[in-house]
């Protein structure tokens, strides 16, 4: 009684694994190994802070070989004013700053999501009070944040993450709640809503699943910018304190020293020039494929 | 049952044994896809006299779209003609320069499509929109050029046209933009005009008076007109050729008469038969299977998998014989008659 | 007159500068097991109507009874128990599935919450061979199926809910012609064996006609003629409607 057996559906059926290929390809390469080299360099920085016998590799003064140049016998790209090796200094750096990154990238994005979705989906009450949140969020700048918490807490990478992460959400909410905006207007959130789907699992099960390329794309950038940030706070005495190594803290100290010495302050400079730079490429062309209606404007 | 279809249909004009307008010869259009080409149309033919309308059916996938793109030289980046030729008054379109292709479109060969928002600048007025069309392709004064322009938009239909003009395409309601486009297409007077779906997004109601302004333009301009639509009936009632498209070619061309009559094809005849309307109760019509997508299509006969009609040698491609501008792509066609 | 579904003089007006009415005062009934059709065109309401019923759209006034009670005055039982009455088939197949959620899962995404997960996922076997596509393509995701098979999953999906009432807001409207009938097809099959009462929307008199018993066609936000659909097709009463009849391209006999 139902519809006669059809003979030509689809003959041939897409491949399973596609997605790994997709990922995989030819033209993928170069950013995947991109990022595999600042994951695997960003370790490392994590680990010689983590594990105390490894930690003299950056810690280790010298004061008889201060401010080396590059190219120094043991020493590959030189030392600071206080004989530390340059390079590891900037390897750990970089630990620090990978893992600041994504602490406040994954901060923003959950935080963005939960208020994004809340304000969009749940009715205009919630809303309403996600509204006032995102815009009273969205118009005070980190730096005064971070002074609050350098002055409350004292300054340390807790207060950078907190600093950076609660500015950072309320843009991300906004656009969070834009899609979710049009999202819910599509058909099968009616049709599951009708199915009496409750709304908590319509928001995790539908939205968020068709959010993840929008929020991957911007994640990414998220990282990128908090790196920045973060060098931004510290070199002002806001952030990292030492003795934990950062890219900021090495620019700052060096600043004393840049009429004799060019290497504390261009190298580190130029390591988050080319990080960020990275990160911003990886983003863009992360967009252009998961993203290509443009519905993500930074 | 009331079978008047539209009110006062003017008379076709179908004059046989004028010089095809426009002819399209073996066209054979591919998307590059990663390694592989996918062929989209495959070997297409088709002539359009002047003065004359054909009816361009075919569902998704069927590459119609495609073949009015092609003629125009707007197919989109990644898709291109790979065999054939497209002639406007005898002159191949394929190839040549994009220059005098820009010249062409417009003054020669015009195309409207579905949807008229998409192919009027929502940010000029249409006023300036038609007169610089017109100044791009004639040496006249902007005031005549002007004068033009309101006098098509007069001919359109569209009231006040004067003052319209200076309106912007997001102030005229559906089918009044419709009109508009029509307008702007038609301001050169080209000798093709290749209509794409334009009434498929518009009301019933509205429909009607698009099909009727067409059809008067294509009498006073002596237009040769290609109708693109997955619509047979409203096809039927105002092409004097049809041809039905499917999975990339052209599988019947028969004078429309002929065609609703006797339709040969056995695609043509599930089309007819998917379309009519019964009393309560009655089953639908329809065709089993679904259509095959470019890059999946079969060896054969591409209707093969869905035809109830097939026969042994129907994995062997069939060609399309044209006998007197009618034709059908089949080795074992309906002959007519209730069943057959 | 009792019947499954009644709608009081509801009214649908959108807040706004021009503070539009998209539906201005409609009251109908539909009587258990019968098929109602309604007409119109676009900007008629008609869309609003079907959301209004389903309790996605709340009305400005009038009321929306379902088996006698206020669906929008319900309290929080009667509202879980509504989807198990009313359910839907919207137009187009592939915004109404999930892109990202495999058919099977989807089918019985709703009938899992009702009767339990492993019922629901061995009624999913069942329901595919009912609208007819084969069992392997509970697998596959949307965009592996053509338009005709998302519709009918998309009715499967409503069907594992076994509800009473079905609505149909323009379901074969975005199908190619050649695949409308294998939907449309089903659905009175559909019908008959499960006895639904049925709300078909359309813009196609021809398709109404042939699928409902009764006919509303609506202009604006208002009921302008209602009755027999064939009766109608031959003789209609309101210009509207004259107009609407006239205006269907039809094929040559």
């Amino acid at each position: 009684m139902a519809a006669a057996p059809l003979v030509t559906e689809r003959l041939v059926r897409p491949k399973e694994r596609r997605w790994l290929r997709n990922v995989a390809g030819r033209h993928n390469i170069g950013w995947l190994a991109g990022c595999v080299v600042l994951l695997a360099i960003g370790s490392i920085g994590v680990i010689i802070q983590a594990v105390p016998s490894l930690r003299p590799v950056y810690l280790q003064q010298d004061l008889s070989h201060t401010l080396k140049p590059p190219l120094s016998p043991h020493h590959l790209l030189g030392t600071d004013n206080l004989g530390r090796d340059l390079a590891w200094q900037l390897v750990g750096g970089l630990g620090t700053s990978l893992a600041i990154g994504i602490g406040v990238s994954v901060l923003s994005v959950v935080l963005g999501l939960v208020i994004g979705i809340l304000g969009g989906f749940f009715g205009r009450a919630a809303d309403a009070v996600a509204n006032v949140i995102v815009d009273v969020t969205w118009a005070f700048p980190a730096i005064l944040l971070a002074v609050v918490f350098a002055g409350w807490i004292g300054p340390s990478l807790t207060t950078v993450i907190l600093a950076l992460a609660l500015t950072n959400w309320a843009g991300f909410a906004r656009i969070v709640r834009g899609e979710v905006l049009s999202l819910r207007e599509r058909d099968f959130v009616s049709a599951a809503r009708m199915l009496g789907v409750p709304k908590v699992i319509i928001s995790v099960r539908h939205m968020v699943v068709n959010l993840v390329p929008v929020t991957i794309v911007l994640a990414v950038y998220f990282v990128a910018t908090s790196i920045i940030g973060e060098a931004g706070l510290t070199f002002l005495g806001l952030g990292v304190q030492p003795p934990m190594p950062s890219l900021g803290l090495i620019l700052s100290t060096g600043r004393q020293y840049i009429d004799i010495t060019w290497w504390p302050v261009v190298l580190p400079g130029v390591l988050l020039a080319v990080l960020v730079l990275f990160l911003n490429a990886l983003g863009d062309h992360l967009r252009a494929r998961l993203d290509p209606q443009g519905r993500v404007r930074r | 049952m009331n079978s008047n279809l539209l009110p006062e249909l003017p008379a076709r004009s179908a004059n046989p044994g004028r010089v095809g307008a426009l002819e399209i010869a073996g066209l054979c259009i591919s998307r590059r896809e990663r390694r592989q080409p996918i062929s989209l149309v495959t070997d297409l033919s088709l002539s359009v006299a002047d003065g004359e309308i054909v009816g361009l059916v075919g569902e998704s996938g069927s590459g119609k779209s495609l073949t009015a793109l092609a003629c125009m030289g707007l197919l989109p980046r990644g898709v291109a003609i790979t065999a054939g030729d497209v002639r406007l008054g005898g002159i191949s379109l394929v190839g040549m320069e994009r220059k005098k292709l820009r010249v062409l479109r417009g003054s020669s060969i015009s195309m409207i499509f579905q949807d008229p928002l998409a192919s009027l600048d929502p940010c000029a007025r249409i006023g300036s929109q038609m007169v610089e069309t017109i100044l791009a392709h004639k040496d006249i004064s902007a005031a005549e050029a002007r004068k033009d322009a309101v006098e098509l938009l007069d001919r359109a239909g569209i009231p006040r046209a004067a003052e319209r003009m200076r309106c912007y395409p997001h102030e005229f309601s559906g089918g009044m933009r419709q009109r508009v486009m029509i307008a702007a297409a038609l301001v050169l007077k080209p000798r093709v005009l290749i209509a794409d779906e334009p009434t498929t997004a518009l009301d019933v109601t509205t429909q009607a008076g698009i099909v009727e302004l067409v059809l008067e333009l294509r009498r006073e301009l002596d237009m040769a007109v290609i109708w693109i639509s997955h619509d047979l009936g409203l096809v039927g009632q105002l092409a004097d050729r049809v041809a039905v498209m499917y999975a990339g070619e052209v599988v019947e061309v028969a004078d429309v008469q002929h065609l609703f009559a006797v339709p040969r094809h056995p695609y043509t005849h599930g089309l007819i038969r998917s379309g009519r309307r019964g009393e309560f109760g009655a089953r639908f019509g329809f065709i089993r299977g679904s259509v095959a997508e470019p890059g999946h299509w079969p060896g054969g006969c591409r209707f093969a998998p869905r035809c109830d009609r097939v026969l042994a040698g129907c994995d062997r491609h069939p060609e399309l014989a044209l006998l007197d501008k009618a034709g059908v792509r089949c080795i074992n066609p309906m002959t007519g008659g209730s069943g057959q | 007159m009792t019947g499954v579904i009644e709608m009081e003089a509801v009214t649908k007006v959108y807040r706004g500068r021009a503070g539009t009415t998209a539906v201005d005062g409609i009251s109908f009934v539909v009587g258990e097991g019968e098929t109602l059709g309604i007409v119109g065109e676009s900007g008629s309401g008609k869309t609003t109507v079907a959301r209004m019923l389903l309790r996605l759209t709340r009305p400005t006034s009038g009321r929306v009874l379902v088996g006698g009670s206020d669906i929008w005055q319900a309290n929080r039982a009667e509202r879980k128990r509504l989807p198990r009455i009313v359910q839907a088939v919207f137009q187009d197949p592939f915004a109404s599935l999930d892109p990202r959620m495999r058919v099977g899962p989807c089918i019985c995404e709703g009938s899992c919450r009702v009767f339990g997960r492993k019922e629901a996922a061995a009624d999913v076997d069942r329901l595919l061979d009912l609208v007819g596509i084969p069992r392997r393509y509970a697998d596959y995701y949307p965009h592996e199926l053509s338009g005709g098979q998302r519709q009918r999953v998309a009715i499967a999906r409503a069907i594992a809910m076994r509800p009473t009432i079905l609505v149909a807001d323009e379901p074969v409207s975005a199908l190619d012609v050649s695949m409308q009938g294998q939907v449309l097809n089903l659905l009175t099959d559909l019908r008959a064996e499960f006895q639904l009462t049925c709300v078909f929307i359309s813009h196609d008199l021809g398709i109404v006609r042939q699928f409902c018993e009764r006919v509303l066609v609506m202009q604006r936000g208002k009921v302008v003629e209602e009755g027999d659909p064939g009766e109608i097709f031959l003789a209609a009463r309101h210009p509207y409607t004259q107009s609407l009849v006239a205006a269907i391209p039809r094929i040559p006999a």
